[in-house]
């Protein structure tokens, strides 16, 4: 039997709607001076300190004639502006213009004066524009009538970035592959950089994790168990290779596993990339939660820390964190 | 001012602990916050212990026991909305330990549940906490914070199913007025399933989520005459 394709797909039982269907192309959102273009990502801090922008780039002109063309006027018209949060399972209205008796303005926010819903850094919130009728008219077949009937909608999300990452992949062309002095078959390369470990603020900083960019575009088009295990295979891959890497250099150091978990934990250092790693993994890779042990596993056996923690990541997570940054 | 936290691998861990009988104490995280009154989270924890005491004793019946417990709970949760941050409020660390110091109370309130629908129930998922017990309650204070005439209306299937789970529900002036007309008419779980059905196909032409409660009310008893109850 051959498989059915299904997609859902909301009917619309009107006519001459569909040439609103671009109308609110032209408003923009900025987060934190960034433009969304429809899924943005931000760490807990960035939303306590979140400065939203929306501009409102409206052809009303065309509106009209739009409106005109199936019995509206622009006095039908309202243009909403709301805000979803996940968790609060709330919606806040921030705007309602009518539009022919209401000018647009664009709106600049900062944390301090928005609602609750916007500092919803535990699943993001989303925002909402949409054009509706915003009278009762009298009811007629394949007409638009009833009052809240939308007409255009945009929307974006801002939703939380995992807390989860243990390192943030990069996609490796031909030329970086030259570049670093590697095969161009190569596929998976952790590169240490110069900057000392014990020195830098994030893994990232002194150690860079290359993923091959087609194995990369693989992924992202095919949906199949066999790309599944490719993922999966492949942060475990890069995964090893950054433990491989952190394992050197702990073994590169003269202080001993206990010597240096006091230094850690003495916080002499910091926002040390170590003291992240640790106070994340210890309870991982020691069951005793016990930050010497943790330091001797990764510093001894690297392949059976990278075990550990293989079950720990989110790696799904990270692939497409990483495929969203390979995109933008 | 300052809460304690507990990172998921701490929970998970003080979980297996507590579900395999050994005492266990994980090691939480002191959260400096300016905007968190001190000791709230620690009223809030003690509020919900003493609720759950004092009701597992009996003297109630099984089902007015749960629905007590979600009210003490809610009015605990009214409070300590008022004396922490948004940050704090929306921090898992938070809800975390909480769950951790309250299991009992939680395993209470949902006897029987695995092990797996037990963290789901504590909120031990970062993504779902709006299925979880405080996650459910602090979405329905929120809706009914300002109708005190829904203060003991509580039912799990009525907010879960019909409210909470729903995009229309999102709108507190329309979850109002569904659930003032339920009260209302006392009506039968099964109209009430055919009533938020019938709203729910308005919603997908018409945004029910700006309507304000007059408005609102004409669209529930629009749904009500759908499902034709007089």
């Amino acid at each position: 039997m051959s498989k059915v394709k299904t997609a859902n797909r909301v009917i619309r039982p009107y006519l001459g709607i569909e040439s609103f269907d671009n109308s609110l192309d032209g408003i923009q959102l900025k987060v934190n001076g960034e433009l969304n273009t429809g899924k943005q990502y931000l760490n807990s801090s960035q939303f306590e300190d979140l400065r939203l922008s929306i501009e409102f780039r409206l052809g009303l002109a065309s509106l009209e004639r739009d409106a005109n063309e199936i019995g509206l006027t622009l006095n039908d018209l309202r243009l909403q502006l709301v805000a979803h949060s996940k968790t609060l399972s709330r919606v806040h209205i921030i705007r309602d213009w009518n539009l022919q008796t209401e000018d647009l303005e664009d709106l600049e926010f900062h944390a301090s004066d928005l609602p609750e819903v916007f500092l919803d850094g535990r699943s993001g919130f989303e925002l909402r524009c949409a054009l509706i009728l915003g009278n009762q008219l009298s009811a007629a077949p394949l007409k638009v009538y009833e009052k809240g009937t939308w007409l255009a909608i945009v929307g974006w999300q801002v939703l939380p970035d995992q807390e989860v990452a243990l390192f943030s992949p990069k996609p490796m062309d031909l030329s970086i592959k030259r570049s670093l002095g590697l095969d161009s078959k190569a596929l998976v390369y952790v590169e240490s950089k110069s900057e000392n470990i014990w020195a830098a603020a994030e893994i990232d900083d002194a150690i860079t994790v290359w993923i091959d960019e087609d194995t990369l575009n693989q992924i992202l088009m095919s949906r199949g168990s066999t790309s599944r295990s490719t993922e999966l295979l492949l942060a475990r891959l890069a995964l090893e290779s950054l433990i491989g890497q952190i394992s050197k250099a702990l073994r590169a150091e003269s202080r001993s596993p206990e010597q240096l978990a006091q230094m850690l934990e003495s916080k002499e250092l910091d926002s040390n990339a170590f003291t992240t790693f640790f106070e994340r993994n210890k309870g991982t890779l020691s069951e005793t939660n016990d930050l010497a042990e943790a330091i001797e596993l990764i510093k001894d056996s690297p392949a059976r820390a990278a075990s550990k923690l293989e079950s720990q990541v989110d790696i799904r997570g990270d692939i497409k964190r990483l495929i969203k940054e390979a995109d933008g | 001012m300052s809460y304690k936290s507990l990172s998921l691998i701490n929970a998970e861990n003080f979980l297996d602990n507590h579900l395999a009988g050994v005492d266990f104490t994980p090691e939480a995280v002191d959260i400096i916050d300016a905007n968190t009154a001190e000791g709230a989270q620690t009223e809030f924890i003690s509020a919900i212990k003493s609720s759950h005491k004092r009701l597992s004793k009996g003297l109630f019946g099984k089902t007015d026991r749960f629905e007590q417990f979600e009210k003490d709970v809610t009015t605990a949760l009214g409070l300590l909305k008022l004396k922490i941050s948004p940050s704090a409020l929306f921090d898992h660390s938070f809800w975390l330990f909480v769950a951790c110091e309250t299991i009992d109370a939680i395993n209470w309130r949902y006897p029987g549940t695995s092990a797996k629908d037990l963290r789901g129930n504590a909120g031990f998922k970062r993504a779902a906490f709006a299925e979880s017990l405080y996650g459910r309650l602090l979405i329905r204070h929120g809706i009914v914070e300002s109708a005190t005439d829904l203060a003991d209306f509580f039912g799990q299937d009525f907010w879960r199913s019909h409210i909470f789970r729903t995009n229309w529900g999102r709108n507190s002036d329309i979850a109002l007025a569904f659930a003032r007309e339920v009260l209302k008419r006392d009506v039968k779980v099964k109209d009430q399933r055919e009533i938020a059905k019938a709203i729910k196909r308005r919603n997908s032409n018409i945004l029910l989520e700006t309507f304000d409660y007059e408005d609102a009310v004409s669209v529930v008893s629009e749904a009500v005459a759908e499902v034709g109850l007089r």
